[in-house]
């Protein structure tokens, strides 16, 4: 008895606590738009991306707004257009902004003018430190480190790009296109075998020093992945930016993370509507965004396989390659997702052996572009480096 | 079944038969009706059977059944001669026969010795009602006469509260203050007293009323022990009483009530009467009327309970071992009340038995509780303690890994003490102690504390038969808070925490004929600590932070006159005045007029030195009501109230939750005012059944909502983080009630609303555009039945059931990608509702065997908790997941949950 009533005690607490809901949806939030991005002061180029509030039925998908006017004002009248590069991303020129000026941004949006308030740069500290560590269960962290000697920055916020090089498991010499071997050209080989995939932090990363007693922040983590991480393979690079952070735009950030993340506990605040710095002056349709001006500093972090000492990247291509003959009924249906690595040869006819098959791997196995893509190889990565690949 | 009833043995043949129709008969008129029929001669001692009147009716029977059925129940005793002599006396047996008679028959000798106290108290009870009360001298010309005194418990000597005394045939009617004390006015002459009150049997007195005097009434508890004493159906009821919007549970019904893991919870227990509502099961609080969880005034023996719930609001952090009864006020508040808007909740503890040790405990699936109680001077002091503690870690020690609870942690207890000292007939001293501790943490590494600590004092004494005083001193203290010392680098601890110290005097006195004046005054003492952070290791980088402490003191004095105009018409009027002084030391923000306050308003700062008045709200309060009894059966009532609350409970969560802080009026917050109206009427239908409507509508001014994305947790100027709101709250409230026979119970149906507006100037921002919108625990719809079937006198069925729409919401309407993710928009506030509220609750209770002489009484209760397995939601929620933002609804308890308890007592 005692047991079942023990059982039944622990389904009551912990049992099934939570069902799938879905409220009506009577009020649609229309077609509001988002500002995204801050006014770099200093050199540099200022970067701002307008999409549109997606309503919440269905997957959940980016939204650009391609179809803006944006525009840097300062306080002197000047004004600095930003264009179009795809995406609802505006940039500006390479503009070299000073702080002793105040700045706003105007955006025209479907016959609708958004204006921020004007806000005054705020300069962002020097980064002390992006270092790695490697935890007990091998996971690598990567923190950022930085203080203001001046003990006024307090808010802050980073972003990072990360680019490393992946290689195949394989090399493809071959190519067999309607029904035609074709040897590749080095270049070619090359180009399939190594890729610098890039990525962006998809996180908002933040911290604040305000209830500390100096105006420092002792690593923080920015990201954490296994050592066996696809990203560790060869050779990781982390560029950070960071940037100070009005108390202000802290906050605007802060409800819009705490709105997305920490909802239903039993302690968690009501959501917050969120009150950025930007109004539409010519009617009263919602707008979401804040526009600060800031200065950033950068530092990056590299990383080599080698400097994981028990280096223990696992590829999914540890197999051996399967022979495909030509006269294979079943070739083609293997080469949709296979890839020729080396040609085999039959029996010599006149000085020359025919090829009559290929061995075959998955073809993301020996064609990295498939995954990654084709950036261009980072400046950053000397030629020296170049010998180690080969 | 008594052993009173002494029957001699006599020769059956001489046996002359007798036919006697007395009723309500002196001695002497029963004696001649006796020998006018036979040759008996009837010897008695005159004043042994003053004042006693009997009732007998047999048609030829002989004189024994006539003498067994007069004195049946009482002390009286009779013996039959073979000349034919009756002697009649009082306590004592006469032995007329032979010493090998008795030896024959061992059964002729009724030992009193050997007659247990419940009916030792039976027989006087039934004695008293026989009795006839002289009250006053002789006086002449006097129309009316006050009657006064105190009502007690026969068996434990206790006091009883509330308890109803109406007189036959009139209207009027009075009920005991909290000592057990009653005063009302009588026309002189014969009047039958019914003195009846929850619990309790209802008894009767005969007075004769000559001028002012008192009379002491004992009533016996009802108890199924003792099943020769007829229970009567008519219990204290709303139609007759004089209050309205008063809501009284006794611990006997609490107990049927079932209630998750079996807890007789008294403070869940008020959640099925109408007008009470919570935001969920897990939610510490409760809203009565349209009020927030912070405007009632928790009083358990005179002592304010800031937190009263375990464990996040699982159970009431009351040992129901220990309570007497709970009362709720919600519309008209007495005027000696004040310093909450919404209601007051009075839970009463028993006090100690002044007989004998007695105790008893039970046994839960999460909880036990112990109780022991007993006399420490006989019928001058008695002593009660009570404990109750958790057992419920095991449970998160078991648990599966993934159920992410593997690492929590809750344990609780509470106990309490209750010390009485009877120094005359009318004076009594009583001290109460009471504490309850809370430490969990929900698999985090924050660790979740409070505390309360309470201790009081009161002497209430009658200082003349119109003349009644209580004065009370108490000391509360509330504490909570949390910590983490995980990472030694950012370990820390938050403390909050409240001191409030008490004096109160309250006075009735009976002025004239028509008039109970009831006056005093009070005044509270608070010292709020309002955050504390400290770093609890020496690496830690937090920097200690404290936000100022508070300090004010409330005052009021109040009087209130209950004139009885006629018998069917009364009214109550009430002025409370009530001031409060925001006291030093303290530095107090000024802000720049007339626009929104923010950091960068303030203008300056203003020092004020240890004890001086910074600031001073006052005014008055008024409470009137009125009652008219149309019949007997049907009446009607109305009140209007207004209060005002210096003490703000500031929090961002809907439940009352360990990071709330408290926060007193000051010269940037104001105190919430509210004015109530409210109009009810009453009747009884069918003989049982009590029915009842009301209607209330209520305005709250300066009622604090908070600014998005508020900081409200050791800010140094968190005035810049609330606004006032203006609100308006109304309903309807519909009770049938049951209150006794084998089935018996209520169904209750209230339709309500709360809505906000937001009025302050100066917020800076406007919710929902500056529209009326509902507060988070607006729920209109709210029904419930609560249902117990007497099957046996030991067994006992229990439903209850209810239901409630599901409280707004405010949710996600909509994505948009930042910072390279899905980030969520939401709705505006409330703008939604979560899925409707039902529960149904059945339970089954087993009485032990009812043997008197048995030392250990015992009982179970088996019940089920949510029989039909309805997930309730208690809110809902948004997550992301592979790209799509989903909603869940979050149930606490969403599955059936058996429960077995078992109580004893000795």
């Amino acid at each position: 008895m005692k047991r079942v009533l023990v059982f039944l005690a622990l389904l009551a607490l912990l049992s099934t606590c939570r069902e799938r809901f879905e409220a009506e949806q009577v009020y649609k939030p229309g077609n509001i738009l988002v500002v995204e991005g801050f006014i770099n002061v200093g050199p540099g180029i200022t970067r701002i991306k307008l999409s549109r509030v997606t309503p919440l039925d269905g997957v959940i998908q980016q939204n650009p707004e391609p179809d803006g006017i944006v525009v840097i004002e300062d306080d002197a009248s000047t004004s600095y257009t930003l264009h179009h590069v795809g995406n609802g991303v505006y940039e500006s020129d390479e503009l070299n902004l000073g702080t002793d000026h105040e700045y706003r941004l105007r955006v025209e949006a479907n016959d609708q003018l958004f204006v921020s308030d004007f806000t005054e740069p705020i300069i962002s500290p020097r980064i002390d430190s992006v270092s790695w560590t490697r935890s007990a269960d091998d996971y690598i962290t990567i923190a950022v480190s930085t203080h203001d000697p001046l003990n006024e920055t307090f808010y802050y916020k980073w972003e990072y790009e990360e680019i490393w090089e992946n290689r195949t498991a394989f090399r493809s010499s071959w190519a067999y296109e309607n029904g035609i071997p074709r040897a590749r050209a080095s270049d070619e080989i090359k180009a399939m075998t190594i890729c610098w995939p890039r990525r962006y932090n998809k996180d908002l990363l933040m911290a604040t020093s305000a209830a500390f007693v100096t105006d420092a922040i002792s690593a923080f983590p920015l990201s954490k992945f296994h050592i066996t991480d696809v990203r560790l393979g060869w050779r990781y690079s982390m560029m950070v930016t960071q940037r100070a952070l009005s108390a202000d735009e802290y906050e605007f950030l802060q409800i819009m993370k705490r709105n997305t993340n920490d909802l239903g506990g039993f302690f968690d605040a009501q959501p917050s509507q969120l009150l950025g710095n930007i109004a539409c002056t010519t009617s009263n349709e919602p707008v979401v965004g804040y526009i600060g001006a800031y200065t950033s500093q950068q530092k990056q972090l590299i990383i080599k396989h080698n400097q994981i000492s028990d280096f223990d990247y696992s590829t999914p291509c540890f197999f051996d390659p399967l022979n495909g003959y030509l006269d294979d009924p079943q070739l083609p249906s293997y080469l949709e997702n296979a890839i020729p690595l080396d040609a085999i040869y039959g029996p010599f006819v006149d000085d020359a052996a025919p090829i009559i098959g290929f061995t075959l791997v998955p073809n993301t196995c020996a064609d990295c572009r498939i995954v990654f893509g084709s950036e261009p190889k980072p400046d950053f990565w000397v030629a020296e480096d170049e010998e180690e690949i080969e | 079944m008594l052993a009173g009833c002494f029957s001699p043995i006599m020769g059956q043949q001489d046996q002359p038969m007798l036919t006697v129709n007395v009723s309500q008969a002196s001695l002497k008129d029963l004696v001649q009706a006796i020998e006018s029929q036979s040759k008996y001669h009837l010897y008695f001692r005159e004043s042994d059977f003053e004042n006693v009147l009997f009732t007998v009716s047999a048609e030829r029977k002989p004189l024994a059944f006539i003498l067994d059925e007069a004195f049946k129940n009482t002390s009286y005793h009779y013996a039959i001669d073979p000349e034919q002599n009756v002697f009649l006396t009082k306590d004592i047996v006469i032995t007329t026969q032979l010493l090998s008679d008795i030896i024959d028959n061992p059964n002729a000798i009724a030992n009193r010795q050997n007659l247990s106290n419940d009916e030792e108290n039976t027989r006087i009870a039934a004695l008293n009602e026989r009795r006839v009360f002289t009250i006053g001298p002789r006086a002449n010309g006097k129309q009316r006469a006050t009657l006064s005194g105190t009502i007690t418990s026969i068996s434990t000597g206790e006091p009883i509260i509330g308890a109803a005394i109406t007189v036959q045939n009139t209207s009027i009617g009075v009920a005991t203050d909290e000592s057990g004390k009653f005063s009302l006015e009588l026309p002189v002459g014969r009047q039958l007293l019914t003195i009846r009150s929850l619990g309790m049997k209802t008894t009767q007195r005969t007075v004769v009323v000559q001028s002012d005097g008192r009379l002491n009434i004992e009533m016996l508890p009802e108890s199924a022990n003792l099943k020769e004493v007829v229970v009567t159906s008519d219990r204290e009821s709303h139609v007759k009483s004089l209050q309205m919007g008063v809501e009284k549970l006794d611990i006997q019904t609490i107990k049927y009530i079932p209630s998750s893991f079996g807890e007789a919870d008294v403070l869940k227990a008020m959640l099925t009467v109408p007008g009470v509502k919570t935001v969920g099961e897990a939610s510490s609080g409760f809203n009565v009327r349209g009020g927030a969880t912070d405007q009632n005034l928790i009083l358990f023996n005179n002592s304010t309970i800031y937190n009263p719930f375990h464990f996040f609001g699982f159970f009431s952090s009351f040992n129901s071992e220990s309570i007497k009864s709970v009362e709720l006020f919600k519309s008209a508040i007495p005027a000696s009340y004040g310093g909450r808007l919404s209601s007051v909740l009075k839970v009463d503890g028993r006090q100690g038995d002044m007989q004998k040790i007695k105790g008893s405990a039970g046994i839960g699936v999460l909880t036990s509780r112990l109780n022991l109680e007993g006399p420490i001077w006989k019928n001058k002091i008695s002593f009660l303690a009570g404990a109750r503690t958790t057992y419920s870690n095991w449970i998160f020690g078991v648990v599966p890994e993934r159920s992410g609870f593997k690492n929590s942690k809750a344990s609780f207890f509470d106990a309490n003490a209750t010390l009485t000292a009877r120094l005359t007939d009318k004076s009594t001293i009583m001290v109460n102690g009471y504490m309850s501790n809370d430490e969990s943490n929900l698999n985090t590494d924050t660790t979740y504390a409070y505390q309360n600590r309470n201790i009081s004092a009161s002497w209430t004494n009658e200082f003349s038969d119109k003349l009644f005083g209580e004065f009370i001193a108490a000391f509360d203290h509330y504490e909570y808070g949390n910590k983490s010392t995980s990472d030694p680098l950012y370990a820390y601890e938050l403390t909050f925490g409240i001191n409030q110290t008490n004096l109160k005097a309250n006075f009735t006195y009976e002025l004239g004929k028509a008039h109970t004046l009831q006056f005093g005054a009070s005044s509270i003492y608070y010292s709020i600590n309002r955050g504390t952070y400290n770093s609890l290791s020496s690496q830690s980088v937090i920097l200690p932070d404290q936000v100022e402490p508070e300090h004010g003191l409330e005052s009021a004095i109040f009087l209130e006159d209950e004139f009885q105009i006629t018998d069917k018409f009364s009214v109550s009027g009430g002025l409370r005045y009530s001031m409060f002084n925001y006291l030093g030391a303290h530095t107090v923000n000024q802000y720049a007029p007339g626009v929104p306050r923010s950091e960068e308003t303030i203008v300056g700062t203003a020092d004020y030195a240890k004890n001086k008045v910074i600031h001073t709200y006052s005014g008055p309060e008024v409470r009137i009501s009125a009652r008219y009894a149309v019949t007997d059966n049907f009446s009607v009532k109305a009140s209007y109230n207004t209060l005002r609350q210096y003490i703000h409970m500031l929090s961002n969560t809907v439940a009352i939750s360990p990071t709330d802080t408290w926060k007193l009026s000051d010269p940037n917050i104001k105190p919430q005012f509210s004015q109530q109206y409210s109009l009810g009427v009453y009747g009884k239908v069918f003989k049982t059944l009590e029915t009842s409507v009301e209607v209330y509508k209520k305005d709250i001014k300066n009622y604090l909502d908070y600014k998005s994305g508020a900081v409200l947790i050791m800010n140094h100027h968190v005035e810049t983080e609330v606004m006032t709101t203006k609100g308006n709250a109304y309903g309807a409230e519909f009770m049938i009630k049951k209150p006794s026979g084998k089935l018996n119970g209520w169904i209750s149906y209230t339709y309500s609303r709360i809505l906000l507006k937001m009025d302050d100037p100066i917020a800076g921002e406007s919710i929902n555009r500056g529209k009326y919108y509902p507060a988070s625990y607006d729920k209109p719809h709210d029904f419930n039945l609560t249902l117990n079937q007497k099957i046996t006198r030991r067994l006992s069925f229990s439903l209850n059931t209810s239901y409630s729409t599901g409280r707004p919401v405010t949710i996600p309407i909509g994505v948009f990608y930042y910072g390279g993710a899905p980030k969520t928009l939401y709705s505006d506030r409330n703008g939604y509702r979560i899925p409707d509220y039902f529960r149904m609750d059945f339970s089954a209770n087993i009485e032990g065997s009812h043997k008197l002489k048995q030392w250990i009484h015992t009982s179970w209760t088996f019940g089920l908790y949510n029989v039909t397995a309805r997930k309730n939601p208690y809110s809902v929620y948004y997550t992301s997941e592979k790209g799509v933002i989903n909603g869940y609804k979050l149930s606490i308890l969403g599955t059936v949950i058996p429960y077995l308890n078992f109580n004893f007592k000795f």
